[in-house]
């Protein structure tokens, strides 16, 4: 693949993001590219050594805020006829209450799954409370001559210990989880914008 | 390693290759190689970070016909650079006492 297919493929690939930032981005490929050509490598080299097109393009698209690719979308609009601005304000009641309900159902969920960890947390904290006051209703039982009933709570805390250990590494390894959940729903969302391949020479 | 000691670390390095004198993309990312390796795409993001802090700017020159972007440490880009010196002479401290202590354990 030459330079020039090579720029063009991630260009056309990008052309719903901001042309400004895709086109500084592509000049520092180009200027990188023939920085290696200068050193002696083929165009064909030069471009293999920056990577896949595919790598380049999620490179990119992964910088780009999606507030920027909205605003770029809503400039490429042409303007509405007058019968789609009359179908606009009477739909308003529908399309405004579906995204706003669709709106509300991803918050809901993203919130439901932070309380199931919140809740795990709790679960965690409390089996550890329990642990510290087991193991100091123990202390007192052996103390006061109660044996059979300290080492009832010696095999209570133990087991709230345990408990607690298990809750603290899923509650963990899930919390890690939820935190990256909105950037992989950016990512997935910025994936509908990147033009296929397919599509793309159909186009053309 | 840690991504964003990683991180920090690239951005040091980045501005060490510009601090003698002002360079660019390529130039960058073979004089780091022999210590870090950093992708094209890495490269453009922190420089653009840098940019974007103040730490370097950026002059566009003309050469072999084409247009070739040098970058510039500014005096904040090398505060930076001091700050990360004195960082690490503190941890590097730290460093031998753990080290010297796995050494009289074996």
């Amino acid at each position: 693949m030459t330079k020039s297919e090579f720029i063009n493929k991630i260009k056309s690939k990008l052309s719903n993001f901001p042309e400004n930032i895709v086109d500084d981005r592509l000049s520092f490929y180009t200027e990188m590219i023939d920085d290696y050509i200068d050193e002696g490598m083929t165009e064909v080299e030069a471009c293999e050594k920056l990577g896949s097109i595919d790598e380049i393009v999620e490179s990119i698209a992964g910088d780009i805020p999606l507030k920027d690719i909205a605003k770029k979308k809503l400039e490429k609009r042409r303007r509405l006829s007058a019968l789609e601005i009359v179908l606009l304000i009477v739909g308003f009641p529908i399309w405004f209450s579906l995204i706003a309900v669709s709106v509300s159902v991803l918050i809901t969920l993203y919130v439901a799954l932070w309380s199931i960890v919140i809740s795990l947390w709790s679960v965690a904290i409390s089996c550890g409370v329990s642990f510290i006051g087991s193991t100091i209703l123990f202390i007192i039982n052996l103390c006061n001559g109660n044996q059979s009933i300290g080492f009832c709570y010696l095999g209570l805390s133990f087991i709230l210990l345990g408990i607690s250990c298990l809750f603290v590494l899923l509650s963990k390894y899930l919390t890690v989880i939820i935190v990256k959940v909105p950037k992989f729903f950016f990512k997935w969302i910025k994936s509908f914008f990147i033009i296929k391949e397919d599509k793309n020479e159909e186009n053309n | 390693m840690d991504i964003q000691l990683k991180r920090g670390i690239l951005e040091v390095c980045v501005l060490k290759a510009i601090k003698k004198e002002d360079s660019y993309g390529y130039k960058i990312i073979k004089d780091m190689k022999p210590y870090i390796e950093m992708s094209e795409s890495t490269l453009y993001t922190i420089l653009k970070r840098l940019e974007h802090q103040k730490m370097l700017i950026v002059r566009t020159e003309e050469f072999n016909s084409r247009l070739r972007k040098y970058y510039h440490i500014t005096s904040k880009g090398l505060e930076r650079l001091n700050e990360f010196v004195e960082d690490w002479r503190e941890l590097m401290i730290i460093y031998q006492f753990v080290t010297k202590e796995d050494v009289s354990n074996d």
